[in-house]
């Protein structure tokens, strides 16, 4: 059996008072920003002013991730049309832990979530109406899956919800952290981590999983988007050809890189992007959450933007 | 075993005729995804089904950093520019809102099978879903069909949604009910082969009285007011009204038209528009720039020839036949002495404050309407399914006359019960949806702005939902004081929950910024190379009488700092108001300078270094920018010479205002010329120097740098704005007409506005092409 859409929602740890969802707007821009969740992040959508309702949300094409006073919610939905319900729900749920880990990797936001169970709602009538033969066929089709996932105490009962609301359950002995589910779901559309350039423009290789293009960055200064350029090359390199960036050669790196801005997007690059991949690489980990590699370094700037400036 | 399809487990419930419609929908769909069908062709099509795009469907979005491509899947487009699974708006048209239970229902089964979880409804009485995928559409028209609501001709080129006031049939001071007359007209007019042919949209409104505002017939296409003649129904019929960038009040075709000549006219005057309307140029095709030039005596003769003209029609009067002459709902009230159930009482808390606020008494004896405030025009699915609940018990009513879809984007409840109130009120409240202040103050409308609509410019919704937190807050807060002191007080609180605001996100008015109080329409500004997300705060407007008068633009303020100016202004009309006097007429009586003074201090933004968060929209982490082109870093001396220049055109502008507030229209028409002059030679100065101040010399270099070279054009408007200038060159008699002169400042302020984006789109090529020169 398939379904048109379903959804998980992770329970929020009761607290008091309820957690403010404000934070969570910059968080999922910075999830945009960063391509840190499954799918193809497309836009924000604010309803903190419905009572009851969604909260805030993260839209992707794949699925929708709410964060509300009853928890993060994950709507699975277009590109899932081939997918047995199980495998369905096994998305969700890769998705839902992503969404987890990042939100807790972020820090920014600080809702805490209880993992121990997790409730299910098929949102297609037509399949899964919220009747008891709807509730059957979608108990045989998602328990085994569940099962494969959390082992055999996992288990699912139906709520007894108003019968015009979608089909819901509960779903108990399901530790999301200890589930057998990849770390992402094998999507058609990967989430981005940096800008896009045209298609003609494009370099065949990632450098790093925090790339970005020539043109990308030709468009920030077009733009005076705030940005810092970091020139990971040689001094003598420097000398022949350069972005009129800060000069910080990648083995002083370490010692310097406490001196860069934190809050400012960083495009770090080098000669052709080896090295400033590397440097992206160290950044992050150090915590500078908007530096990003110039993909191609200064020759793909001298290809596609700037001829004038010297090859080496 | 069940269908596995809609189309078959709905089968024998969705009329032929509609169902033919959706599979025929449904095929080109497919036939458009397999490359087959042009793309133009099939966004025509889709339109006219009110399936919409929405922001960032061309595949680009800034987020917060640069633009970045959208990788979707490869699919053709579903229009130009327009990429296949981009999510879309579904429109969902409710003549004069009138909804059953179950059909709300099913808006919400959609709303969480389609969309977000939420029903959102519009300032026309419509429903829109967000975040649709456009291969879901079918389906959606399917499940709507079953329930006798059809999409058909909710968007495009067409007649829209018939509106009307959502009192009709319950309203004391009404002629009669006009709902079945407005009923009538949309399905007379749905699919008619006499409306298929417009140039642009074409919107009705309804109104069963002159002086109240809840049809607002003058801000329409056509407007019809229901009056009575020696006990004989009829309406005086208007035309050539609306808002959009420059608002127009409608004029009066006809003073009575008796109800049988009701559908004939309107398809007369269908055919007149049809035939005669600007196809071309969508800026000027909506039937207001029609009856603006014919005159409306020439439109009236042209519309009373084509009405002889017509075939006969058994379907012009066909309905008259079937409206009962006792206005549903009354008769069988058993409701009305039934004591308080469900152990709610009068004395519950926020009941007293609901009711002053939310209920309105019926013409019915005994009965109510009951407003139920929906936050930004929007409800849950859930909340859906509880308000059919309640409509079932306390609204019992014939079917569509329970309730209805309001354009302050509320719905109502009618025929409830008076001692019933208390029961509604606690079943409300359990639902989430026990809010007073309906169509008050704290109830903001807005459009969809920057959340989704491709043409929003500054986040209204952000706003409105920021200035909802804030004036609920200050109405919340019990009147400080006693005695005489208190009662002033509270009397300051209950003039201040009256007031209406509403917001736009550009200078179309889909927000109806115009007819507020305090209106705002959003707009952007450049402070030291950096672009601000700003509002412009337009005051005087008035929806009384039918939105008798529409507000004038007093200036720019960044979007952060409209609700201190919100604030400003209440304070300034509560100190300063004679007794009673209501926010629009102490406005008038301020006049333009008094109000401007009131919102000067906070027009101007504080540099980034010292507030970045002016640079930010309400409810958006992102750094603000206007679109894909962006806009430039400072360009050096062109640019402030750019600025100084366009401000002495905001100026004129605002002196044309003064102008026409004094009675004088010739000045004000001949200061909104000169304003556009000013405007355009600061354009043309950045590139020339040593231009003139002469009108022809302004003009012919303008027209051949910036308006011929299509530089000035506006991405969705074309060259609309440019077009003012040259009109107005060509003959620049002033008429000395009141309204003309108003449409002339508006005319003047859109073209500055112009301006400064086009000043925005040339600052940011010349970075560009630097910064590829650069050594």
């Amino acid at each position: 059996m398939k379904a048109r859409r379903l959804a998980v929602e992770i329970p929020a740890r009761p607290a008091a008072p309820a957690p403010d969802l404000a934070p969570a707007i910059g968080l999922f821009h910075r999830f945009i920003q960063a391509g840190a969740l499954p799918g193809l992040a497309l836009d924000v959508a604010d309803y903190r002013h419905v009572p009851g309702g969604p909260g805030v949300l993260l839209i992707a094409h794949e699925a929708d991730y709410g964060v509300s006073d009853r928890g993060l919610r994950v709507l699975r939905k277009a590109g899932g049309e081939g997918l047995a319900l199980g495998e369905m729900l096994g998305e969700a749920l890769c998705m839902a832990r992503a969404a987890l880990r990042a939100i807790e990797k972020d820090g920014g936001f600080a809702m805490q979530f209880a993992t121990a169970d997790f409730s299910l709602e098929l949102l297609d009538r037509l399949a899964f109406p919220n009747t008891a033969e709807g509730a059957a066929a979608a108990e045989a089709a998602a328990l085994p899956a569940l099962r494969g996932l959390f082992g055999a105490a996992c288990e699912m009962a139906r709520d007894e919800n108003d019968p015009r609301a979608p089909l819901r359950f509960r779903v108990q002995g399901a530790p999301l952290e200890a589930a057998a589910l990849p770390d992402a779901p094998a999507l058609s559309t990967a989430a981005q981590a940096a800008p896009q350039p045209a298609p003609a423009a494009q370099t065949a290789q990632a450098q790093s999983p925090w790339d970005i293009e020539v043109e990308a960055l030709q468009q920030m200064r077009a733009e005076g988007a705030p940005h810092l350029v970091v020139d990971v090359r040689e001094p003598h390199e420097y000398e022949i050809c350069n972005l009129d960036g800060e000069l910080l050669p990648l083995g002083q790196l370490p010692d310097w890189s406490g001196d860069l801005p934190r809050d400012r997007t960083l495009v770090v690059h080098c000669r052709t992007g080896g090295r400033s991949a590397r440097a992206v690489q160290a950044l992050r980990a150090a915590g500078f959450e908007r530096a990003f590699n110039l993909r191609g370094g200064i020759l793909a700037w001298i290809d596609r933007v700037d001829a004038s400036l010297r090859r080496y | 075993m069940s269908a596995t399809r809609w189309k078959d487990a709905l089968a024998g419930r969705i009329a032929d005729d509609w169902a033919g419609e959706i599979d025929h929908f449904e095929s080109q769909l497919e036939l458009r995804r397999a490359g087959k069908l042009d793309e133009k062709a099939f966004a025509e099509t889709r339109l006219r089904r009110g399936v919409y795009g929405q922001r960032y469907d061309n595949g680009r979005r800034h987020d917060g950093i640069a633009v970045r491509s959208l990788d979707f899947p490869e699919r053709p487009t579903k229009g130009p520019d327009t990429v296949w699974d981009a999510p879309g708006m579904q429109r969902i048209k409710i003549p004069f809102g009138g909804l059953s239970p179950e059909q709300l229902e099913t808006l919400a089964d959609l709303a969480e099978e389609y969309s977000d979880e939420i029903l959102h409804v519009t300032t026309r009485q419509d429903f829109q879903l967000h975040f649709v995928h456009i291969e879901d559409t079918p389906d959606l028209m399917r499940r709507l069909a079953a329930v006798g609501i059809t999409t058909r001709e909710a968007c495009g080129n067409s007649v829209r949604n018939v509106t009307a006031c959502p009192l009709a049939g319950v309203c004391s001071s009404e002629a009669f009910d006009v709902s079945p007359y407005a009923a009538a007209l949309m399905h007379f007019l749905l699919g008619h082969p006499d409306v298929q042919d417009f140039g642009r949209k074409f919107k009705p409104a309804f109104s069963g009285c002159e002086d109240s505002a809840c049809g607002l017939v003058q801000m329409h296409d056509a407007g019809f007011v229901a009056r009575l003649r020696d006990g004989e129904r009829g309406f005086k019929v208007v035309v050539g009204g609306g808002l959009g960038a420059v608002p127009h009040q409608a004029q009066v075709l006809s003073e009575f038209t008796p109800e049988r000549e009701l559908l004939p006219q309107v398809q007369a005057v269908a055919r007149v528009f049809a035939r005669l309307g600007e196809k071309k140029n969508r800026g000027r095709a909506r039937i207001k720039f029609l009856v603006a030039r014919l005159g409306i005596e020439e439109f009236r003769r042209l519309v009373a020839e084509e009405r002889a003209a017509l075939p006969p029609d058994p379907r012009h009067t066909a309905f008259l036949a079937e409206l009962g002459r006792t206005a549903p709902g009354e008769g069988g009230a058993d409701g009305a002495t039934r004591g308080a159930t469900n152990g709610a009482a009068a004395d519950a808390p926020g009941f007293a404050r609901w009711r002053a606020s939310n209920v309105t008494p019926q013409r019915q004896p005994g009965r109510c309407a009951v407003a139920v405030h929906l936050p930004l025009g929007d409800l849950t699915a859930q909340q859906a399914r509880a308000l059919a609940d309640i409509a079932r018990r306390y609204a019992k009513a014939a079917p569509g006359d329970g309730l209805r879809s309001s354009v302050e984007q509320n719905v109502l409840l009618r025929f409830v019960a008076e001692a019933e109130l208390p029961a509604l009120h606690a079943a409300l409240c359990a639902a989430g949806l026990g809010e007073p202040g309906a169509a008050g103050l704290a109830d903001v409308t807005a459009c969809p702005g920057t959340d989704t609509c491709k043409l929003g410019i500054a986040a209204s919704r952000g706003l409105a939902a920021e200035l909802r937190g804030r004036l609920a807050a200050r109405l919340a807060q019990p009147a400080n004081g006693a005695g005489a002191n208190g009662e002033a007080a509270a009397e300051a609180e209950r003039a201040l929950s009256e007031l209406r605001i509403k917001i736009s996100g550009c200078f179309n008015s889909c927000g109806q910024h115009h007819i507020a109080d305090i209106g705002f329409y959003g707009n952007s500004r450049k402070i030291e190379g950096r672009v601000a997300p700003h509002f412009q705060v337009i005051l005087g407007g008035e929806s009384r009488g039918n939105a008798a008068a529409y507000g004038m633009a007093m200036g720019s303020v960044p979007s952060r700092a409209a609700p201190l100016v919100v604030e400003a202004l209440c304070n300034a009309w509560l100190q300063g108001r004679a007794p009673q006097e209501r926010f629009p007429e102490w406005a008038q009586r301020q006049g333009k300078r008094a109000l401007r003074a009131v919102i000067q201090p906070f027009m101007k933004a504080p540099p980034y270094a010292e507030a970045p968060d002016f640079y930010s929209d309400w409810g958006d982490a992102r750094e603000f920018s206007i679109g894909d082109l962006g806009v430039g870093e400072c360009a050096g001396e062109v640019v402030s010479l750019f600025g100084i220049e366009v401000m002495r055109a905001e100026s004129q502008a605002f002196d044309a205002q003064l102008a026409l507030d004094d009675g004088d229209a010739a000045a004000a028409e001949a200061q909104s010329y000169r304003a556009m002059l000013s405007a355009a030679r600061a354009l043309v100065r950045m590139e020339f120097i040593d231009i003139g101040e002469e009108p022809d010399e302004i003009v012919r270099e303008f027209k051949a740098r910036y308006f011929d070279t299509k530089r000035f054009f506006d991405r969705f408007a074309g060259g609309k704005f440019g077009q003012y200038l040259l009109d107005l060159h060509a003959d620049a008699t002033p008429t000395d007409d009141r309204q003309v002169a108003a449409r002339r400042i508006e005319e003047a302020q859109l073209f500055i506005e112009a301006a400064h984006a086009c000043e925005a789109r040339s600052s940011a090529e010349r970075q560009a092409q630097s910064a590829a020169a650069a050594p």
